[in-house]
């Protein structure tokens, strides 16, 4: 009787335990959707099943999981309301007013009698009334006010998204329903939990972020308008006449953009949110589309090497390998099509063209020496150096562009386009493949050895055409991880899963160099220091080079054509975490030539960028060093346009240096961009620089979030000279501007030059007051004024110019400085 | 004894005088010494050398610079500009010029027409110059020049010029009309004030403004069948001008269906207690 009774007690105490289980679940599911942390009600569940269970599910480890999860899910919401407040150039008092109000407002919610959906509305409401309340009290603008009031709303949305979503998987993964388990499973299995929590957090914040990127929004595209108002002009007005040079060749969309300014920010966003997206594939199309070349027809290959040869090879191995290498078939034909046209002669003399300049090819014998052995016969190095030496410069530049034009870019482009997507499957596939041999494995192919290292292995220096390192610190250099059309293998790669490595260029082209062939290199984890005395590091000279390098504090050291740079093709420079550091001589970090896509994007960590030390500036400023680098592209004036120099970094205090042309800059039909994320960062330039377009070019910085502070001399932040086009644009934060002169919105000589900070306290600091901040220029012996703009729209302002706080000043020569706070932004006009 | 010394001194006279005319630069040298990118302390001071004997040559290195301008060389023209302006004076650098206008290369005539302006007006050339105002790639270039010589029979052309579609050419035709400064131009000066393209507006601005507020009356004028751009430039002008008709303004700043309009009389009027603050000079 007695048993019986504790038997019915024990199934009854059961049945309770799992009803609530069950409901905690429940609960936690519907105070999730009101935005309360319901994450922690499925952790009570979880720790009432440890009690229940007979399988051993959930298990301790399981509790600590969830409890892990929905702790790192509030750390992310208290920063939530604070982020969405900031990111839009909030208070501080503002970004803790909108957290309070969103928690007060779901409690208050309970009065509104629709349950669930009133405390939603609450929080809301809460949320957007106290930002509004703060932001109105302190900058006495309704629309100012709203717009970063909303900004704190679209980031309670998002934590409500992410707690039910988080809660409802808990849940389910609780309730053990296969699907789910599976999932979490392989998540785990992949990535840790807390990068689940972040990517949770990063789509959250995706729609916070919406409408916030390059573009002109519009509300700042209608203060810009109000500007333009004042000074009898329009939008269309920004289009005067400046693409009045007649170059040889130039890309469509950027002559066009002279001539419409704002696409430019179209551009940009454009490459922001390829960074964003993080796939491969948008960077090629956006080269495809941007570089203007057109789609090829389909290529088979006809003789796809057999899986039989791929011996001592695990299946799975060999599997990959051919799928591979089939990549790789393709991508030669597509080479092979691409340079078809060309003879020997004129590939030597367009490489010796590309490297004269960059690496003194006339006062410097290493550097004729290492052209010399990758393939260029001295006589054509001779003869370009003595072409180069004429008063006129028409022969030459006819024969380089001559022998440019030769070239199938679009072939090209998708030679690099299939090898490196061919790498990167290898790497997929075979990432978590554990059955690495012991001894070195090689396999001879007509393109160059496949080789698998073995353990050990720490010194590789061969051309090869993939090399494999399953996991150990490795030097590479010599020919390893670079392509030579002109003497050697066209296709280069290493796959890099582990180890602090040592990338060194000790010959022309260092790893992740290419020229006229393509070159992938992928590099996992660990900390790396790359290292070129020449070129390379994501560099295409007529030809793709592509790096990503995934983890790890990594130094990146170049003298010049590195780290994302591209004459004739594509350099890519990938980081994906890490606080780095970069520094080339010159001619990188995002730099282009003719026809080029060159690209830095660092995803993540507090970067140092450093652009110099190499070339004097001989005949400007003595005393400073060329970069040509950070988002810089460059044309032959007056005879070709140049490409696209873009230099990207998401996230992280960041510091920018360098000296003259740097930062978001081009010269002569050409387009540079230099776009920043998040992060209080430093810019230091000292002429030519941070959003700037010179000859007939467009030049564009834009730093999304942060606190910043910007130096530079002449023609800088936001200027431009000649027929061109530069802007600067800063989204959020305190900001510092500082310049000499010619600067902060800056028009000159026939040219758009603006500035404009969406919201903050600032600082504008001009020595010359009569060619910085907000204005236009005589035009020289030409008589025609520049239209120069400096927009603040929000927080309270410091000038050095005429400028106050609160008004608009209409300034010589066509310019504006307009700070919205103070122009009689009429309430009734809102 | 004396004549044989006659004789020493004679043959060492003749000598150096040969020695004398056949230094003659090699220019084409000279002049890439001069141009080419000073990357060494040796190429530097091989520069700076070079450049002053050029400089030391006068019109015979504007000659030769001018036999070289077809040639693509940005620095080529920067020097010429460099040696008209601060070199060579108008005596013996017009002369010079002149012989290229009429020259077979296209790009030569623009430049030798374009320096031209940089000195005085020499009446010999104008027929050239005029001429040139017909073909479309040279008539910039001719223009500007025939302004800052005020050569009172390129006024016609230049009218004329404020209509075509080139818009640099309209800007040149505003500044030529302003240099020579007639006002029975101001008319189509004031027409030029409706431009579509904003620098061609403003040019003419700024060329009505040089001409002070004598031409008060005629924008006035000008107002009451002026609407869009126009009329916003119009009482701009007149606000800049200080010569503002007090009671048009109020009535505009009062009733106009511009709103643009309204703000610019209400600045005209008030200036820096309008709706925006100005800064001198602002054209």
């Amino acid at each position: 009787m007695w048993e019986s009774f504790l038997a019915g007690a024990q199934y009854a105490g059961y049945a309770a335990g799992w009803i609530a289980l069950v409901l905690l679940c429940f609960v936690g599911f519907f105070l999730a959707m009101i935005g309360i942390s319901g994450m922690w009600m499925v952790v009570a569940a979880a720790v009432i099943g440890l009690f229940l269970t007979q399988s051993g599910r959930p298990t301790v480890l399981d509790v600590c999981v969830c409890a892990g999860i929905s702790a790192a899910v509030d750390v992310t919401e208290w920063f939530a309301g604070m982020w969405g407040v900031r990111r839009r150039g909030g208070s501080r008092l503002a970004a803790l007013m909108a957290s309070l109000g969103g928690i007060g407002g779901a409690l208050l919610g309970f009065l509104i009698p629709v349950p669930v959906i009133g405390n939603l509305l609450g929080m809301l409401i809460g949320s957007f009334l106290l930002a509004f309340l703060v932001e109105h009290r302190r900058l006495q603008r309704v629309g100012a006010a709203t717009h970063i009031a909303f900004g704190a709303t679209l980031a309670c949305i998002a934590v409500v998204i992410l707690k039910v979503c988080v809660t409802l998987g808990m849940a389910l993964w609780l309730a053990d329903v296969p699907m789910v388990r599976w999932i979490m499973n392989a998540l785990l299995k992949r990535v840790s939990l807390f990068s689940i929590v972040v990517a949770f957090a990063i789509g959250g914040f995706a729609v916070a972020a919406q409408g916030e990127g390059i573009e002109f929004s519009k509300q700042e595209r209608e203060q810009l308008d109000r500007a333009l108002q004042a000074m009898n002009a329009t939008v269309a007005d920004l289009g005067f006449a400046k693409d009045l040079g007649e170059p040889r060749s130039a890309l469509k969309w950027i002559r066009e953009t002279l001539e419409e300014p704002l696409q430019l920010n179209r551009v940009g966003q454009e490459l922001w949110d390829c960074a964003q997206q993080d796939d491969a594939s948008n960077w090629w199309s956006f080269a495809r589309r941007r570089l203007e070349l057109e789609p090829i027809s389909e290529l088979s290959i006809s003789d796809a090497i057999t899986p039989s040869v791929w011996s001592n090879a695990a299946p799975v191995l060999a599997d990959a390998l051919m799928q591979f290498y089939a990549g790789a078939q393709l991508a030669n034909l597509l080479l092979d099509r691409a340079f078809e046209k060309l003879t020997s002669e004129q590939m030597q003399y367009l490489a010796a063209s590309a490297f004269a300049s960059a690496l003194n090819l006339e006062d410097e014998k290493a550097s004729r020496d290492a052209l010399r052995d990758a393939g260029v016969e001295q006589a054509l190095i001779e003869q370009m150096l003595a072409d180069s030496k004429q008063l006129d410069e028409t022969p030459s530049a006819e024969m380089l562009l001559s022998a440019s034009e030769r070239l199938d870019r679009s072939a090209l482009l998708e030679a690099g386009r299939v090898f490196q997507g061919a790498v990167q499957t290898f790497a997929e596939v075979v990432r978590d493949f554990t059955d690495w041999p012991e001894e070195t494995l090689r396999w001879e192919t007509p393109f160059g050895a496949i080789v698998i290292l073995g353990r050990g292995v720490n010194v590789f220096d061969e051309a090869a055409l993939l090399v494999v390192n399953p996991g150990s610190d490795t030097t590479y250099r010599g020919a390893a991880g670079s392509a030579n059309g002109l003497s050697r293998n066209r296709l280069a790669a290493i796959v890099d899963f582990d180890g602090d490595d040592l990338y060194v260029g000790n010959e022309l082209l260092g790893p992740g160099a290419a020229l006229f062939g393509a070159a992938v290199v992928l590099d996992f984890n660990g900390s790396d220091t790359w290292r070129c005395d020449f070129a390379g590091t994501g560099a295409g000279l007529w030809g793709v080079g592509w790096i990503e390098d995934a983890g790890g504090n990594d130094i990146y050291d170049a003298r010049a054509l590195s780290q994302g740079a591209a004459i004739a093709g594509v350099g890519v420079l990938l980081d994906r975490a890490g606080n780095d550091s970069y520094r080339v001589g010159w001619q990188g970090q995002g730099f282009a030539g003719w026809m080029g896509f060159g690209l830095l994007l660092d995803r993540a960590g507090a970067d140092r960028y450093f652009a110099g030390g190499y070339v004097l500036d001989y005949e400007r400023n003595p005393d400073r060093y060329l970069s040509l680098s950070q988002g810089f592209s460059i044309g032959q004036r007056p005879f070709s346009g140049g490409g696209i120099g873009a230099l990207l970094d998401l996230e992280g205090n960041d510091v920018y240096d360098a000296d003259v042309f740097a930062q978001g800059v081009s010269y002569y039909y050409s387009a540079g961009f230099l776009l920043d994320g998040s992060g209080h960062d430093r810019y230091s330039v000292h002429h030519y620089g941070q959003g700037c377009g010179i000859h007939l070019s467009l030049g564009l910085l834009v730093d999304v979030a942060g606190d910043d502070v910007y130096k530079g001399s002449t023609l800088t932040q936001g200027a431009a000279h000649d027929f061109a086009v530069g802007g600067l644009m800063d989204r959020g934060g305190d900001d510092t501007y500082i310049a000499k002169q010619n600067s902060q919105g800056h028009g000159m000589n026939n040219s758009v030059g603006w500035l404009l900070d969406a919201a903050g306290d600032d600082v504008y600091e001009g020595r010359d007051s009569d060619s910085t901040q907000g204005i236009g220029n005589t035009g020289g012996t030409r008589e025609s004024g520049s239209i120069g703009l400096l927009l603040d729209l929000g927080g309270t302002d410091r000038y050095s110019s005429p400028g106050v706080n609160d008004r608009l000043l209409l300034r010589p020569n066509y310019g504006a400085l307009y700070d919205v706070n103070s122009v009689s932004v009429r309430e009734g006009e809102e | 004894m004396k004549w044989r010394i006659g004789i020493v001194f004679a043959f060492f006279a003749a000598f150096f005088a040969y020695g004398d005319e056949v230094v003659v630069p090699d220019y084409d040298a000279l002049l890439y010494r001069a141009l080419r990118y000073g990357n060494t302390e040796q190429r530097r001071a091989e520069k700076e050398n070079a450049k002053k004997e050029l400089f030391a040559q006068g019109a015979d290195a504007l000659r030769a610079v001018m036999e070289r301008a077809h040639v693509e060389n940005i620095m080529l023209q920067v020097l010429a500009f460099e040696i008209v302006v601060e070199h060579v004076p108008a005596e013996t650098g017009t002369p010079v010029l002149a012989d290229f206008l009429n020259a077979p290369d296209e790009q030569t005539r623009r430049i030798a027409a374009y320096l031209l302006g940089f000195y005085p007006r020499d009446d010999a050339e104008i027929p050239v110059l005029l001429a040139m105002l017909d073909k479309e790639r040279e008539r910039n270039v001719a223009l500007r020049t025939l302004g800052k010589w005020r050569v009172d029979e390129a006024r016609s052309a230049a009218r004329d010029l404020l209509r075509v579609e080139s818009e640099r050419t309209r800007i040149t035709a505003c500044n030529a009309l302003s240099d020579i400064g007639n006002v029975a131009d101001l008319s189509a000066l004031i027409e030029a004030l409706g431009d579509s393209a904003f620098l061609v507006r403003n040019t003419a601005a700024r060329a009505i403004e040089r001409q002070g507020k004598s031409v008060r009356g005629l924008l006035a004028k000008a107002l009451a069948s002026s609407v869009g751009v126009q009329k916003r430039q119009i009482v701009r002008l007149l606000g800049v001008l200080e010569a503002a008709p007090r009671r048009e303004m109020k009535r505009l700043e009062r009733s106009d269906s511009n709103a643009g309009i309204r703000e610019d009389a209400d600045w005209a009027l008030h200036h820096d207690a309008g709706p925006w603050i100005w800064e001198k000079p602002y054209y």
